[in-house]
């Protein structure tokens, strides 16, 4: 579908600004009750989802031309999603949709941020967004004796991605992933150098072309390598592999799931066996990926019909995601398997948590609206009284990083990997 | 025509006076304010000649001062600032339509409390009231000049009870107030099933909210609309006594919180004393006896199910009483709750039960919240002490307000009339008594006399609004000048 | 049209760079609205010059200050839902309070709360419950604003049984007059803080607002203390799901039911005696008929799925003259007793409760939807747009008879397909302050990018705006620019007195009248 499929859904907004909270009864005080931080960081309507739809239609209606304060409110958004998830409490609109076509309208007619530019280049030259040499891939897992699934089978392949496979404070979370992989006796391989990103940031930031290139690539060489599951522990590499790869309408024959999905299996069959205390008081981040926007994506076509008069309805009926169906239980449950461990609640979670900040280009082109944003987290974090934060995702676990330099705060910051890695 | 020939022509001669005692009677009240003689005493008996009268004082640039209660007056606010009219409303005393279904009355300005009540009752309702209330006061009067009754759970609005109105401005021009403006006349209302029960508006301004505790400044209403209660059908008072104002607060508080019981107000032992007793030595006698302070709470059970209703309301009043530490009793030494229900819930019998001390007094009252009265009472003891006036005397009344959010805080301070020394006195500590009040945070949110000084050279800007208003609704100041900040 | 420069340049200065903006994609965002096509025939009404952020009452002050002295013209909002937000025309800035946010305090024991124009329902109500209270939200959600409602809108929401009506809720008010002074009312003036509106003498809360507030025509609502009220459960209720709802646990001191009459006259005697009773935390037409399907489907294709196969089973039969109830009590004793009443209510009027609603996780759905006033945005769902008509606030007996009379016109635009076949009986509302005045306001839904849709809707709601007054049902609550001058001479010509009213407190005419009153008549009127 393409922008302008969506002028209904930018017509019918009713600019209630539901977008702009959680789910109302699941606002639990003043303090954490907003869900979207474009609109915390910029006030004006213009910066919410129900603000991007009629940005969107005003562009489409020849009312408003490109500025840069309409680029700067398109691309100053993490792409999140909870504007999408509070929406669709009461409507059948697709908000996320229509911002995610505004941004790919915006890369058609040449309306980019520098640093998206810097990024697609580096995708380009190297496989990846970070502008890493795509030589160095594979160092992550130096030593590690894992096979290598462009020389041998394997029934798992883990995905590391780009974030796990190139940033040194983390590399080693995803080293410490394969080694628990193969205690529990998964036969698990990687690519290696030859791992390409998943496309994932690209889709993001409104460059289709790269994200289809890469989505053909990866499912091709995986169906080619006969791998029966995909696992990562990337939850934007996830989301992308689970939700947005399926839009492309290449079969995919191999499960993806996340990492914690899979630990969260491997507890339940007795595999991995947690036998040591790790007496801490945590708190679980959902990141988007992995949560509100891992449903996969449900490809649409059809016309609007009308009965009783003038009820619109979709033919044929379109199905919505909504984020219900996100994985917020698994990440729970192997946290709750660790002995000793007290997992407390932040008042924004699961289909309504906050964002850590860095997706959706954010991180590249406005570092420093990401790291309020990490921080605005991590403060609902300490506010819980945990003395650790947990997620499972890397982009979450930099863009805290980065933050918690930033202010000092005192709380600690862990993948999931990471405790039960404590408690074997 | 002299003005006593153009009101004639209005009202007809029988409905105008001059005679020397009348005026000298309207020149002054039981107040401080300065005497000043009324040329005219005026007696309008329908909205018609309302209406001529006021076109008249306008065309004549005569003041008018509506009065709708009978003597003796205490505030201040009949008392002519400029001489003029006296527009007597008491003889307006239709009570047209009462209806049962909707809990609303519909009366005139003259009609009084103890003229109204018994009507109620005969369809099952009452109307909330002020403490035993005098004899010849008017319920228009009482309600216009939002004088707290003592249900506070039926006041949802400080404006409560009084609904729509039916009013002519200081212009002459005829409006009506609230859903009664229409569309449509009374007549098709009733018919439509309204009941003029909703007071906002019309639209977009709340005129009667202009014309409520403006003193007779605004205009002179001809009938309004008041909200009625059920009759209960059973009552059980209690009474809780406690020597510290201080134990009974969060009990109190904790009632308006559960809206657990109807009458709920504090008094302490002198006014207890002299709603119950009948003259001075009698309420000397009570005083001392009586506990220093007093709360009367009554249950009620009304038509349905009255018996569990006050069963259940009893048993919880109860249970809150033990949570604070407070008894409530049927009866307490010096009196039994059911007299004080009875004395409070009556119009108060001759003389007024204020009066009945030393035959004069001079009440100070100002809004505040009940936490607070504790440390206004303290001052007004403390001042009252270095004045020299014995704080014996000083009656004291909290009444909560707009169901638990603000306490109307009142100190009444008798004083023989005769004593000239000992109205100085009590004139003095009066004004310095309200000074120190007001600048401690009290709200004289109803500024008569010498408070309207007070209260608008502190809120300079609700004046400067105020006479934005006036401008609009008696362009040439004709309704009672002089008054508030007019 | 565009700011002179030096003007612009001044309100930049007042608010900050960041907080000032003449951009068209930010100007058409204010520009757009729900119901937008009533004015201007699309979904955009008029753009405003500039849009600014104030963030205190200084700023306001300044920037309203400032607006007299270039003779530019202002209009403020909180949550900005609604055409009335929008600007009236050219050539003025629209003033989003978006950034005065704050809970300024809550007195638990004095039962009240100080807010600024961006607190929602849903942030006071979360606050006041852990102190063992509640705030009246309105009908339209908890995502409006509390001070919106008190100080500038109407006010009705289905806890008015036991919670009022917003403008009655309204204590001390900040307001920044529209030339530019700081008019603090009641209790605030005099400096003794915040809970009385009313006085020194007569009260100005009538010239802030009536039965609807001004809608932007008298200034700026910078701060106000709205009255709380008890709630009688716990701190926090926990509560998981969203869509489809799940239930919220409803505490032990409460009790939900829907309940079914055989008439609307039964109906009515039945809110009556609840009303007389004090029974009653949330009492009102939540879900009329049209509207029962809507709490638990998924789509407009599965409501009118349901509706039809309900309409022909004959079980819509059994909402015809419902209302939800919840009743809330401080005590086991006080929730026995109103349960009691209850029953002999229902037993005296020939009322029952509806079976098909008393499943638990049906009546925790009804809980939630109830207490927290989410999901009534789903009305925009079916036809993608909805507009309200009659809906007066008068006795309950002619709120009734304005449901019934709303059901009876909607049916010619039904039968031509202009409007949503919704079963025809969408009556929303309730009664309030124990059933001493209610409203039933009669909904229809339509689709506004369809021409004849909406000619059939404006038809309708004028039609059913001349019966209003033909039959006294008192003035509707559709609120369109122009409504005093329309409706004004049926009622005493307040629309004069309005006139006077706003040339005495804008004499430089810069709050926007659009929604209010020009100063001056305009000519031909």
């Amino acid at each position: 579908m393409t922008l302008l499929d969506y002028r209904n859904d930018m017509q019918r907004c009713s600019r209630c600004s539901l977008c702009k909270w959680p789910p109302l009864s699941q606002i639990k005080s003043w303090r954490f009750s907003n869900v979207c931080p474009s609109m915390v960081w910029g006030n004006f309507h213009a910066y919410s989802a129900g603000g991007r739809m009629i940005a969107a239609l005003a562009l489409l209606d020849g009312r408003i031309d490109y500025t840069d304060k309409l680029v700067e409110i398109v691309y100053r958004c993490q792409m999140g999603g909870a504007c999408d998830v509070s929406c669709k409490v009461n409507r059948d609109l697709d908000p996320l949709e229509v911002m995610l076509e505004l941004r790919a309208k915006c890369v058609e007619d040449g309306q980019v941020l520098p640093a998206h530019m810097v990024m697609i280049e580096s995708l380009r030259s190297d496989d990846n967004a970070l502008g890493e040499p795509k030589a160095e891939r594979g160092k992550w897992a130096e030593g590690l004796e894992v096979k290598d699934i462009t020389r041998e089978k394997a029934e798992v392949l883990y995905f590391a991605g780009c974030r796990y496979s190139f940033d040194r404070d983390l590399q080693r979370i995803a080293r410490e992933t394969v080694k628990l992989l193969r205690m529990a006796g998964v036969d698990v391989g990687i690519s290696g150098k030859e791992e390409a990103c998943c496309g994932g940031r690209a889709f993001e930031i409104g460059y289709r072309g790269e994200f289809t290139k890469y989505a053909e690539h990866n499912i091709e060489t995986w169906n080619a390598a006969g791998v029966r599951t995909v696992v990562t522990s990337c939850a934007d590499g996830y989301g992308t592999l689970r939700s947005d790869y399926p839009r492309i309408g290449k079969t995919m024959n191999f499960e993806v799931m996340h990492i914690t999905e899979y630990l969260d299996r491997l507890i339940e069959e007795g595999r991995l066996k947690l036998t040591k205390s790790v007496p801490l008081r945590v708190t679980y981040h959902d990141p988007c990926h992995l949560g509100r926007l891992s449903e996969p994506y449900i490809p649409w076509e059809g016309v609007e019909k009308k009965v009783l008069g003038q009820v619109v309805v979709k033919d044929p009926p379109k199905e919505f995601r909504r984020g219900t169906n996100g994985i917020y239980e698994p990440p729970r449950h192997v946290l709750s398997s660790i002995p000793g461990l007290q997992l407390v609640e932040m008042e924004r979670i699961k289909e309504y948590a906050w964002c850590c900040g860095a997706g959706g280009g954010v991180k590249e082109a406005y570092p420093d609206f990401a790291l309020w944003t990490a921080t605005e987290r991590i403060e609902e974090a300490m506010a819980t009284g945990a003395e650790a934060l947990v997620t499972a995702c890397p982009w979450c676990e930099r863009n805290f990083k980065d933050a918690l330099e930033q202010s000092k705060a005192k709380i600690k910051l862990y993948d999931v990997v990471e405790l039960l890695l404590e408690a074997l | 025509m002299s003005p006593k020939e153009d009101l004639i022509a209005i009202l007809g001669d029988a409905n105008v006076f001059d005679t020397a005692e009348l005026l000298e009677a309207y020149s002054r009240d039981e107040s401080f304010v300065r005497h000043m003689k009324p040329q005219y005493v005026a007696r309008p008996q329908n909205t018609e000649e309302v209406q001529e009268l006021v076109k008249w004082a306008n065309r004549t640039a005569t003041p008018l001062i509506p009065v709708s209660s009978g003597p003796p007056h205490f505030r201040g606010d009949t008392v002519p600032s400029l001489g003029g009219v006296i527009v007597e409303l008491t003889g307006m005393k239709r009570i047209i339509r009462i209806n049962r279904r909707n809990r609303v009355a519909m009366i005139e300005p003259g009609v009084t409390f103890a003229e109204l009540q018994p009507e109620l009752e005969k369809e099952g309702l009452r109307l909330p009231m002020p403490p035993c209330p005098r004899r010849s006061k008017s319920v228009l009067g009482s309600c216009l000049e939002r004088e707290p009754t003592i249900i506070p759970k039926y006041q949802w609005d400080i404006s409560d009870p009084l609904l729509c109105t039916e009013v002519v401005f200081g212009t002459g021009d005829l409006f009506r107030t609230g859903e009664a403006a229409g569309p449509g006349s009374l007549e098709d209302q009733w018919a439509s099933g309204q009941a003029q029960t909703n007071p906002m508006g019309p639209f977009q301004v709340d005129f009667f909210r202009l014309i409520q505790g403006a003193q007779g400044t605004t205009g002179i209403i001809t009938w309004a609309t008041v909200k009625c209660e059920l009759l209960p059908r059973l009552q059980k008072p209690l009474l809780v006594a406690s020597r510290r104002l201080e134990d009974l607060l969060d009990f109190a508080y904790r009632l308006l919180w559960a809206r657990l019981g109807d009458e709920l107000l504090i008094l302490n032992s002198l006014n207890l004393a002299a709603i119950l007793a009948e003259d001075r030595d009698e309420i000397k006698a009570l005083r001392d006896t009586l506990p220093q302070w007093v709360l009367v709470v009554c249950v009620a059970g009304y038509e349905r199910l009255p018996r569990e209703r006050v069963e259940y309301q009893e048993k919880d009043v109860m249970d809150v009483a033990q949570r604070f530490g407070v008894e409530p009793q049927i009866a307490i030494p010096g009196a039994r709750a059911s007299d004080v229900l009875e004395a409070l819930s009556t119009v108060s019998a001759e003389p007024y039960w204020k009066l009945r001390y030393k035959g004069g007094c001079h009440d100070i009252f100002f809004l505040t919240t009940l936490d607070r009265a504790p440390e206004f009472i303290s001052r007004v003891y403390q001042m009252a002490a270095a004045a020299g006036y014995p704080g014996t005397d000083i009656g004291i009344y909290l009444q909560p307000q707009i169901q638990g959010r603000a306490c109307h805080c009142e100190f009444n301070l008798s004083c023989d009339p005769s004593n000239a020394k000992e109205v100085e006195k009590v004139r003095q500590l009066f004004l310095d008594a309200s000074s120190e009040l007001i600048s401690m945070g009290g709200f004289f949110s109803r500024p008569y006399g010498p408070w309207a000084e007070m209260a608008y050279s502190r809120d300079g800007q609700s004046a400067v609004a105020l006479k934005k208003v006036k401008e609009i609704f008696d362009p040439n100041n004709v309704m009672n000048p002089g008054k508030l900040c007019f | 049209m565009g700011l002179r420069r030096d003007s612009y340049r001044v309100l930049e200065g007042i608010v900050g760079p960041q907080n000032i903006s003449e951009d068209p994609v930010i100007l058409d965002t204010y520009a757009f609205q729900w119901l937008a096509e009533t004015i201007s025939g699309t979904k955009f009404a008029a753009r405003p010059e500039a849009v600014l952020l104030p963030g205190s009452t200084e700023e306001v002050q300044a920037v309203i200050k400032t607006c007299n002295r270039y003779g530019i013209r202002y209009k403020a909002f909180s949550t900005g839902w609604g055409p009335w937000n929008t600007v009236g025309g050219e050539g003025v800035v629209q003033l989003d309070l978006r950034r005065m946010n704050r809970i300024l305090d809550v007195d638990a024991k004095n039962m009240y709360a100080v807010v600024e124009p961006y607190v929602i329902g849903a942030q006071l109500q979360v606050e006041a419950m852990k102190r063992g209270l509640n705030c009246h939200i309105i009908g339209a959600g908890s995502n409006t604003s509390i001070l919106a409602s008190a100080t500038s809108m109407a006010g009705y929401g289905l806890s008015g049984i036991f919670m009022g009506y917003s403008g009655c809720n309204v204590l001390a008010v900040e307001w920044v007059l529209p030339t530019g002074e700081i008019l603090r009312l009641g209790s605030l003036g005099s400096g003794a803080g915040w809970f009385c509106g009313d006085g020194p003498g007569p009260s100005l809360r009538g010239v802030m607002r009536g039965f609807i507030g001004a809608l932007g025509g008298l200034g700026v609502f910078t701060k106000c203390a709205v009255k709380l009220y008890p709630w009688y459960g716990p701190a926090t209720i926990p509560m998981e799901g969203i869509r489809p709802l799940d239930g919220m646990p409803i505490p032990e001191s409460f009790r939900v039911h829907s309940l079914t009459f055989p008439s609307w006259e039964a109906l009515a005697d039945a809110v009556y005696r609840i009303g007389e009773a004090e029974i009653g935390y949330v009492v009102g037409r939540a879900l009329p008929p049209g509207m029962i399907p809507v709490l638990n489907v998924s789509s407009s294709a599965e409501y009118a799925q349901m509706l039809q196969m309900v309409t022909r089973a004959g079980v819509m039969d059994e909402f015809k003259y419902c209302i939800q109830t919840i009743l809330g009590a401080s005590s086991a004793r006080e929730l026995e007793y109103q349960e009691r009443a209850l029953e002999e209510i229902m037993s005296e009027t020939g009322g029952t409760i509806i079976a098909s609603m008393e499943e638990a996780s049906v009546r925790e759905v009804l809980f939630r939807a109830l207490i927290k006033v989410e999901g009534i945005a789903r009305v925009f769902q079916l036809a993608g747009t909805f507009a309200t008509s009659l809906g007066a606030g008068t006795s309950w007996d002619a709120a009734v008879a304005s449901g019934k009379l709303g059901e009876q016109l909607k049916r010619k635009y039904i039968e031509q397909g202009a409007i949503a076949d919704d079963g025809g009986d969408l009556a929303w509302g309730g009664a309030y302050q124990h059933c001493r005045f209610g409203h039933l306001e009669e909904i229809i839904m339509y689709d506004f990018q369809d021409a004849e849709s909406l000619k059939g809707a404006d038809d309708y709601v004028a039609e059913s705006a001349q019966a209003a007054v033909e039959k006294s049902l008192g003035q509707p609550i559709s609120i369109v620019p122009g409504m005093a001058e329309h409706f004004g001479p049926t009622s005493f010509n307040y629309h004069i007195w309005m006139r006077k009213i706003k040339k005495a407190f804008d004499p430089g005419m810069t709050a926007d009248p659009s929604f209010y009153i020009e100063a001056e008549q305009p000519p031909g009127k």
